[in-house]
C-alpha cells in the first residue's frame, strides 16, 4: 500500500509541476506583425552611344529620335505585383557631346499603352569636361500600381531643334559620347 | 538516461551497459516516447516577448546576433517494439523496433541577412552560400543486440541495426558567394556577381509523395507502411559499449552509437546548382543603327546567358548518408549502501543506493561536433523508486537542471525524464526542452 500511495503521490508532483510549467509574458499574436523589409538595389540597363549613331545612315543627318527597347518582366511578375511597396529608379547621364538631349524612358504594357514616364534632360557637354545628369524617380501608390503593370522600357532620346543645337549639330567627326547608366532600388513588404 | 540502468532502455544508450533483469518487454509504441527540441542560440522568449520593442526589430538583433554555427535540432523516437531476454548469467539480449526523426539546420545567417534586409545596405559585401546547411531524415531501425559479461569487471556490449529510410533530405557542403559591388567596368552603377556557386540539395522519399500525379492518399498511407517495415531506403548501422568497474564503486562506461550508413536508391530527386555569372544589367545597344534588323531581345538573352552560366541539374543518382553518430561517456562513483545490504557489488550499482558522475556526451553533425557534459547524483529512493537528477552544460545552456524517474511497480516499470527544470516556470525561454517516457515490463529471477 505504500508503495502504491507514493507512486500516486509522484504521479501527482509530476502533473502539478507540468501544470505550473507554462509560457508567460510572452505574445505570440506578434507573428501578424511580422512584416520583413528588404531593400534591393539593381542594374536596370546602361548604353553608350557615341556620335555616329546619331547619324541617319541615308541623309548622313542627325536624327531627331533614337530608341531602343527591351522587356523587363520582373516587373509584372506575381512576386513585384505582391510584394514590391515602392520603387526609386535612378538615370545617370554622362555627356561628352556638345548637343542637349531630352530622354525618355517609357515603361510599357506589352501592347505599348504607357504606364510610367520619366523625363531627363541632359544639358550639352564637352569632349574634356563631360556633363553629368542624374535624375531619380521614387514610384509610390497610386503610380506604383500602374507602373506594375508594366512588362517593357522604351529608351527614348530626342535631339530638340534648339538654335545652337541646329547651328551646331552633331555630324559623323563629332566627338564625344551618351552613356547611361541606370538601377533601381526595391523596397520590398513581404 | 545514459546508464540509467533501471530502465532497460538505457540498453539502447549502450549496449554494454550492466543489465540485472533477466526480461524485459516494452509496451508496444508507449515503452519509449523520446522529443527533444534545441536551438543553440536563441529561445522563443528573445522573439515573442511581450515587452513592446516591435517584433521585425527584435527578429532583425536576432539575425544578426546569431552566428552561422548556431543551429536548431529536433530529434524524436517513438519504440515500436522493445524487448530483451537473459540467455545465460553473462549474456543479454535485446531487440527492438523504433522510428527515429532527425534534423539539423544551421542558421543560414547570410542567407537570412540578405533576404531580411536586402542588398541595398551591403554593397560590395559577399553573402555566402555556403551558410546553408541542413540535414533532416525519417526512419525506421530494427535492432538486436547483445550485452556479454566478460568479467567482473567488465561487460561489452554490440547492437546491430537495419535502417529503412523512410524519407530523407539534406543540403551540406555548399559553397559560392553573391555580391553586389560598383562596376569594375564603370558601364554601369553595380555589378551582380554569382561567384562558383555549387550547391546541391538531395532528396529521397521525398519525390513520389510531391509529385503531381500522385492524389492517392489511400496509396500514400500504403507505401509509408512499406517503407517503415523495411521497404524504404535501407542501411546499416552499429552500436558498440562497455561497462568496466575497475574497483567496486567506480564505474566507467563508454559508447558509440548509429556509426552507419543509408543507401538511398529509390525515390531519389536531387537537384545541383552550380556555376558563375556577373552582370550589369541590359546593354543597349540601338541595333537599327548597327544596321541589323528587329528587336534585340535582350531580356530573353539575360535569361538564356543566365540559364547557361548557372545551371540547376535534377539528378536522380543514388546517393549515401552517413547518420549522427553519437558518443557517450561517464564515470561513476556509487556509495552509501543499504542497511544489510551484501552482495556481489560488481552486479550493478543496486546495493548502493547514491551515485554521483559525470558524462559526456557528443553528436557528430555537419559543422561540428555538439557537446554536452552533465554532472549527476542518482538515488535509489526506494526498492521501487530511482531518481537521478542532472545538471548539463550544453550548446544550448549553462544552467540545464534534468530530472529523471524510474518507477516500479510489481513487474511494471514507469519512467519519464525532463530537462530544462529551472525554464519550467517560462518554458519560451528555454532554448532546448527533453522529454522522455515510456513503460516496460521487467521480470527479474531474483526478486
Amino acid at each position: 500500500m505504500k508503495t502504491l500511495k507514493i507512486l500516486i503521490y509522484s504521479v501527482l508532483l509530476c502533473c502539478v509541476t507540468l501544470c505550473l510549467s507554462c509560457v508567460k509574458d510572452t505574445d505570440f499574436n506578434q507573428t501578424e506583425n511580422i512584416l520583413p523589409t528588404p531593400v534591393f538595389e539593381s542594374d536596370l540597363v546602361f548604353s553608350t552611344l557615341e556620335a555616329l549613331n546619331f547619324i541617319d545612315d541615308t541623309t548622313q543627318q542627325e536624327v531627331e529620335i533614337l530608341s531602343d527597347t527591351t522587356r523587363l518582366e520582373f516587373i509584372n511578375s506575381d512576386f513585384f505585383v505582391n510584394q514590391l511597396a515602392q520603387t526609386e529608379i535612378t538615370f545617370r547621364f554622362t555627356n561628352s557631346l556638345n548637343r542637349d538631349f531630352i530622354v525618355y524612358f517609357e515603361f510599357v504594357t506589352d501592347n505599348n499603352e504607357l504606364r510610367y514616364l520619366a523625363q531627363v534632360d541632359v544639358p550639352a557637354g564637352q569632349t574634356e569636361s563631360p556633363i553629368i545628369a542624374q535624375s531619380s524617380f521614387l514610384i509610390e501608390e497610386p503610380e506604383l500600381s500602374s507602373f506594375k503593370e508594366a512588362t517593357k522600357l522604351i529608351y527614348k532620346i530626342t535631339l530638340p531643334a534648339t538654335a545652337t543645337a541646329t547651328a551646331n549639330p552633331i555630324n559623323p567627326s563629332t566627338l564625344g559620347a551618351l552613356k547611361l547608366e541606370s538601377k533601381a532600388t526595391f523596397y520590398f513588404e513581404l | 538516461m545514459y546508464d540509467f540502468n533501471d530502465i532497460p532502455q538505457a540498453l539502447n544508450q549502450n549496449p554494454g551497459t550492466l543489465v540485472d533483469f533477466d526480461k524485459h518487454f516494452g509496451i508496444p509504441l508507449v515503452s519509449q516516447f523520446h522529443f527533444n527540441l534545441g536551438s543553440s542560440g536563441i529561445s522563443t522568449f528573445d522573439i515573442f516577448k511581450n515587452d513592446g520593442v516591435d517584433i521585425n526589430t527584435k527578429i532583425r538583433n536576432a539575425i544578426f546576433s546569431l552566428s552561422n554555427r548556431e543551429f536548431f535540432t529536433i530529434n524524436q523516437q517513438l519504440e515500436v517494439i522493445n524487448g530483451g531476454w537473459r540467455k545465460d548469467e553473462n549474456t543479454y539480449f535485446s531487440y527492438g523496433i523504433y522510428q527515429e526523426v532527425d534534423a539539423i539546420l544551421y542558421f543560414p545567417k547570410d542567407l537570412a541577412i540578405l533576404a531580411w534586409e536586402g542588398n541595398a545596405n551591403y554593397i560590395g559585401r559577399s553573402f555566402s552560400m555556403s551558410d546553408i546547411s541542413f540535414k533532416a531524415e525519417v526512419l525506421s531501425v530494427f535492432h538486436f543486440g547483445i550485452n556479454q559479461k566478460i568479467s567482473k569487471k567488465l561487460t561489452l556490449g554490440g547492437r546491430a541495426k537495419i535502417y529503412s529510410s523512410i524519407a530523407n533530405i539534406n543540403s551540406t557542403n555548399n559553397s559560392g558567394t553573391f555580391t553586389t559591388r560598383e562596376s569594375s567596368t564603370d558601364d554601369n552603377f553595380y555589378e551582380h556577381v554569382f561567384q562558383f556557386l555549387d550547391g546541391t540539395v538531395q532528396t529521397s522519399g521525398i519525390a513520389s509523395f510531391l509529385n503531381g500525379d500522385n492524389s492517392n492518399f489511400r496509396q500514400d498511407i500504403k507505401t509509408l507502411g512499406k517503407r517503415i517495415l523495411l521497404g524504404g531506403n535501407l542501411g546499416l548501422g552499429f552500436d558498440v559499449g562497455f561497462t568496466y568497474q575497475p574497483k567496486e564503486q567506480h564505474v566507467i562506461t563508454g559508447s558509440l552509437l548509429d556509426l552507419g550508413s543509408v543507401f538511398h536508391k529509390k525515390d531519389v530527386e536531387s537537384y545541383h546548382l552550380n556555376g558563375s555569372y556577373t552582370t550589369e544589367g541590359i546593354d543597349l545597344v540601338f541595333p537599327q543603327l548597327l544596321n541589323t534588323e528587329g528587336t534585340t531581345s535582350y531580356w530573353e538573352n539575360l535569361e538564356d546567358e543566365f540559364n547557361e552560366n548557372i545551371k540547376i541539374d535534377t539528378l536522380t543518382a543514388t546517393y549515401v548518408t552517413w547518420r549522427s553518430a553519437k558518443f557517450n561517456a561517464s564515470y561513476r562513483y556509487n556509495f552509501g549502501k543499504g542497511n544489510g545490504q551484501d552482495c556481489d557489488c560488481y552486479a550493478g550499482s543496486k546495493p548502493y543506493l547514491n551515485s554521483v558522475g559525470v558524462q559526456l556526451f557528443s553528436v557528430f553533425r555537419p559543422k561540428r561536433p555538439q557537446f554536452a557534459a552533465t554532472f549527476f547524483y542518482y538515488r535509489r529512493l526506494f526498492d521501487f523508486l530511482q531518481l537521478k537528477t542532472t545538471y548539463t552544460v550544453d550548446d544550448f545552456s549553462y544552467r540545464n537542471i534534468g530530472l529523471g524517474a524510474s518507477i516500479d511497480f510489481g513487474s511494471v516499470n514507469m519512467y519519464v525524464m525532463g530537462n530544462n527544470l529551472l525554464e519550467l516556470q517560462n518554458i519560451s525561454k528555454a532554448q532546448s526542452v527533453s522529454l522522455q517516457i515510456g513503460i516496460n515490463l521487467i521480470f527479474d529471477s531474483d526478486e
